[in-house]
């Protein structure tokens, strides 16, 4: 299953009836994301999401061998890329929704699992897309951590098999933030 | 026996020389007439014995296909939409033409793009898919909003050249588009298969000028087509260009551009022999005319021989004229040089005639039988363009020489009985000169040191012999810049393909099943020089391979059915349809296969029965106009052998030029040989001396060595032509050394002997590079090459005739002197000598 309509899901957060209106449910963090990026307040839209968490999800065991230095900068620049690569291109395919509908959140170990159904309309058919968010946190707040496309690997399994392994295999967390440098220069660059 | 028939011969000119000259008169008549119903034949390949394997392996090919090659109709433009809408225009005139069995711009080829995937072997299948995969999940991850990456990388190419350039052709046809279209996109041709042979020139002469007059006076869509053999196409997108090639136009190039050149290369061969004669002869008009005259009754009779014995000439025997020219005129020229010494001497003129027979008749008939032995030990070659030459030239030699020794003589004594003296003084002979009186001795001063100078310089130049190379590109033969040819060689490189291919006959199915494996998989190293097969089972694949590539497509869909295809991008649409069709392919059968198809690798219905089967075409990877890469060719795919015992052969043009050439490369050893032993013999006989036979062929030897070291060193090279001029020259070279040495055996130094007959031996042999030399202006380069080994041989025998072996014969002389001198002074008679 793709991941391109993640942004739909995200953005479906925003109009849908809440399943837990009159308290901040897991929902939440999900559509203030989503409208910060559609009105280009991307900052809003990163204080969403856990950086520390999805440290832990990207580096695994070598996540604790991180200095704090080392975590905050991986956290820094794992958001300026994010934010730079992929917020235009959402912003983009927000203007697609049709309608979403949520289900009853679970927990997934130290995690809540929030499953929505993505209710797109091609100009021939109508097509449904369960996405999986990903949250951390509890009542009093959560925090955006991962999405998954079902059938698809999540977004963090993907970025971490094809991008953040092979980085550390090849240079340790030194390689890893040399190389996440590089790319933010350039995209700074290109900006 | 030898004097007897000399005595008759005497015999006749002298009593009946007005009825030798009126024979000789009617027997030309008669002869001119038979000589003016030869025809040429200018292909090369109708020479071979039609009996040959080979040859009868083509006329089946032939019978099964509907004759050999095309005429190809090529049309050159920028624009190829242009370029198809013209070539349609013609097909659809010409498919109405009943003179024309075929035409075609097109073959239908979407049977192989529908079941493209069943061709393919499965592994290729798989990395197929395994390639198209990785890139259709790298264009959904890299379309998805949340792609991004921490290390940039490049997006995943799809690159399938590899894997579809082994199956994007079928034979040599594109599959990406149905017209002959050339890779550039600015070519494309028109097949056209008259219901004639290609050798039925005429018909093709007719043909083409039809089709050009039709295609200059059209104006499809304002377009203007012009013929044009440059290979750029026209800067106007509206001006088509076009020209013809293919079998039938190549042969009728080849035959024109031929006889176009033949003509003068006889007439510069007369003028040159004329001019020759005129620096000699100076104002002996009368002896020219009587030498040219006797000449060309001879050449008459020889051609007349030619017509009724063979009733064609070929592309060799096409220049005997001039070679016949400069060889036959040597006969007429020692025996006025002879004359002319017995006239001075004082004899009556019917005495001097007879003299001239008797003691130059015998060498001229040395000369002849060395030089006729050379042409005849060409009969036995199996190419008839050899042999016949062998046997013309070889009978005309021997015609040529009679024919002057009868006319000459007989014209001046016939004159002499109607007007006595006439003669004499049209000859410029009217008294006694000094050669009557007595002359002192002349002697070669120092002949040790001559010969050892000359030794040395002959072999300095013949130690270059062995560096002598061969020239096995064919193509170095040919008529240079032949428009047809040249446009040939700009399809082969605008189409990417080699060349015409070798044809595998089998009786059935099973047969054809098998010549196929032989081939495929393909062997490397047995067929290096194999670059595709075409059969009936290149259009089925196997059975198994089928299924097993289904079972992979099935797996496939089922895996792309997961793909979301909106998310494929625009940019990709394309390719993802021709994706969706390449999928649609499912397993066929033979009965499944287009009847166009099948037909091209089956019989024509007009097959003889004996001829119903398969066709087999192997294309060759290698440049065929290399011979060594066509002898390679051929040894590889001739002969085949299948596991079950049953013996295939290919045939085609490769094959018979295969042939050819091991024919040529044999006869040229084996005739050489031939020569050397026949010439040593007839020198046996003839000279009836060990010694002196190895005196006479000593020019010969080492004029050889010494011409091959003059080919090495201009840089020219041996080819599969030039090689058969060895024997010629080996026959003709002797005649130096004969001449010379039957004048020293009559009792003369070598320097008197030199001095007689040496004037003689050079003007012939100036008449015989002259007949050579005119083919310097054939426009065949292996006629050409012919011409410059042979005067490189001849000049070679006649410089080591004069610097070689005439200080031999003067240290001979002077021991026969010495010794002569001591018998003198045992009887007593020393005083009396000079």
């Amino acid at each position: 299953m793709s991941r391109a309509f993640a942004s739909l899901a995200i953005a479906l957060a925003l109009c849908s009836t809440p399943a837990w209106a009159g308290q901040p449910g897991p929902e939440k963090p999900v559509k203030t994301f989503v409208n910060a990026i559609r009105y280009g307040k991307d900052d809003l839209a990163l204080k969403q999401v856990d950086g520390e968490s999805q440290g832990q999800l990207l580096l695994g065991a070598a996540w604790a061998q991180g200095t704090a230095d080392q975590k905050l900068e991986f956290i820094k620049l794992f958001h300026k890329i994010f934010q730079a690569a992929a917020f235009p291109k959402l912003r983009d395919n927000l203007q697609k929704i049709e309608t979403i509908l949520y289900n009853v959140p679970k927990p997934e170990g130290a995690y809540t699992m929030l499953t929505s159904t993505l209710v797109v309309l091609h100009p021939m058919k109508k097509e449904e897309i369960k996405v999986h968010y990903l949250l951390s946190g509890n009542k009093a707040g959560y925090r955006l951590v991962d999405v998954t496309f079902e059938g698809d690997q999540s977004l963090l399994t993907n970025v971490r098999t094809e991008q953040v392994e092979p980085l550390l295999k090849e240079g340790g967390w030194p390689n890893l933030l040399t190389q996440m440098r590089t790319r933010v220069a350039e995209l700074d660059a290109r900006n | 026996m030898k004097t007897l028939i000399l005595k008759l011969w005497i015999r006749l000119l002298l009593e009946r020389p007005g009825t030798v000259l009126l024979l000789m008169v009617a027997l030309a008549g008669a002869s001119i007439l038979a000589a003016s119903r030869l025809t040429l034949d200018t292909n090369q390949l109708n020479l071979l014995d039609q009996d040959l394997r080979q040859v009868t392996d083509v006329q089946r090919v032939t019978d099964m296909s509907g004759g050999a090659g095309y005429l190809i109709l090529a049309l050159r433009g920028q624009d190829p939409v242009k370029l198809k809408a013209v070539a349609d225009e013609v097909v659809k005139e010409l498919s109405v033409d009943p003179e024309i069995r075929e035409a075609n711009a097109k073959i239908d080829t979407s049977f192989f793009r529908k079941n493209a995937a069943m061709f393919m072997a499965t592994a290729d299948l798989e990395e197929v898919r395994r390639r198209v995969m990785t890139k259709l999940r790298d264009v959904a991850k890299r379309a998805s909003p949340f792609f991004f990456e921490i290390k940039k990388s490049e997006p995943v190419k799809l690159d399938l050249d590899d894997i579809l350039a082994k199956y994007q052709k079928v034979g040599k046809k594109d599959l990406n588009d149905d017209y002959y279209l050339s890779q550039d996109h600015q070519m494309v041709l028109v097949m056209i298969k008259p219901r004639w042979d290609s050798n039925q020139l005429q018909k093709t002469a007719d043909l083409v000028k039809r089709l050009r007059a039709q295609l200059t006076q059209q104006q499809t869509g304002g377009l203007s087509l012009v013929e044009d053999y440059n290979e750029a196409p026209a800067s106007d997108p509206q001006v088509i260009e076009f020209g013809f090639t293919g079998t039938y136009q190549t042969n009728y190039d080849d035959s024109n551009d031929i006889s176009r050149s033949l003509p003068p290369v006889s007439g510069i061969a007369f003028l040159g022999v004329l001019i020759t004669l005129l620096a000699f002869f100076r104002r002996q008009f009368m002896m020219i005319l009587l030498m040219v005259l006797g000449m060309l009754f001879g050449m008459a009779f020889t051609f007349g021989f030619a017509w009724a014995a063979i009733g064609q000439l070929n592309i060799i025997t096409g220049i005997l004229g001039g070679i016949l020219m400069g060889f036959g005129i040597d006969f007429g020229i020692h025996f006025a040089y002879r004359l002319r010494i017995e006239l001075t001497r004082g004899l009556s003129l019917p005495a001097a005639v007879e003299q001239t027979v008797s003691n130059s008749g015998p060498a001229a008939f040395a000369s002849a039988a060395g030089t006729g032995a050379a042409f005849f030990s060409l009969v036995f070659s199996e190419f008839r363009g050899f042999s016949e030459f062998g046997l013309l030239a070889g009978v005309g030699t021997f015609v040529v020489g009679a024919s002057l020794y009868l006319f000459v003589p007989a014209v001046l004594l016939f004159l002499e009985k109607l007007m006595p003296g006439l003669p004499r003084r049209l000859l410029g002979t009217t008294g006694v000169e000094e050669h009557a009186a007595p002359r002192p001795h002349r002697e070669m001063k120092r002949p040790g040191l001559i010969l050892g100078v000359a030794s040395a310089v002959t072999l300095a130049i013949a130690a270059f012999a062995p560096t002598v190379t061969f020239e096995y590109n064919t193509r170095a033969l040919m008529i240079e810049g032949q428009a047809s040819v040249r446009l040939q060689d700009e399809i082969r490189d605008r189409f990417a393909i080699s060349s015409d291919p070798v044809a595998i006959y089998s009786k059935d199915l099973a047969q054809a099943e098998e010549v196929y494996r032989l081939f495929e998989p393909k062997d490397p190293k047995r067929f290096s020089t194999v670059d595709q097969v075409l059969s009936i089972h290149s259009f089925l694949p196997p059975t198994e391979q089928q299924a097993r590539n289904a079972a992979v497509l099935t797996a496939w869909k089922e895996e792309l059915a997961t793909v979301d295809t909106s998310k494929i991008p625009d940019d990709f649409r394309d390719r993802w349809q021709q994706l969706q069709t390449f999928l649609e392919g499912s397993p066929f059968g033979m009965s499944d296969l287009p009847p166009h198809l099948t037909a091209m690798v089956t019989h024509l219905p007009s097959a003889k029965p004996e001829n119903h089967g398969y066709l087999t075409y192997v294309y060759a990877g290698v440049d065929l106009w290399d011979g060594l890469m066509m002898l390679k060719f051929a040894d590889q795919v001739e002969n085949l052998s299948a596991p079950s015992g049953q013996e295939y052969h290919a045939a085609g043009l490769p094959i018979l030029m295969a042939k050819l050439a091991r024919i040529v490369l044999h006869d040229g050893r084996t005739t050489v040989a031939m020569t050397a032993v026949m010439l040593i013999l007839i020198m046996m006989l003839d000279l009836r001396s060990a010694r002196d036979a190895a005196i006479a062929l000593l020019p010969l030897g080492l004029g050889m060595a010494v011409m091959l070291g003059l080919v090495a060193l201009a840089g020219f090279r041996l080819n599969f032509m030039n090689i058969i001029v060895f024997p010629i020259i080996l026959g003709y070279g002797v005649s130096h050394g004969v001449y010379l040495l039957h004048r020293f055996r009559e009792g003369v130094g070598p320097m008197e002997a030199l001095r007689s007959v040496g004037t003689a031996v050079a003007c012939s042999t100036l008449t015989s590079l002259a007949g050579w030399g005119a083919l310097f202006f054939a426009a065949h380069k292996g006629l050409q090459s012919m011409g410059i080994v042979a005067c490189f041989g001849m000049a070679a025998t006649l410089v080591v005739s004069f610097t070689v072996m005439l200080p031999v014969l003067e240290l001979l002389h002077q021991r026969r002197r010495a010794k002569t001198l001591v018998e003198a002074d045992a009887s007593g008679l020393g005083e009396t000598r000079a």
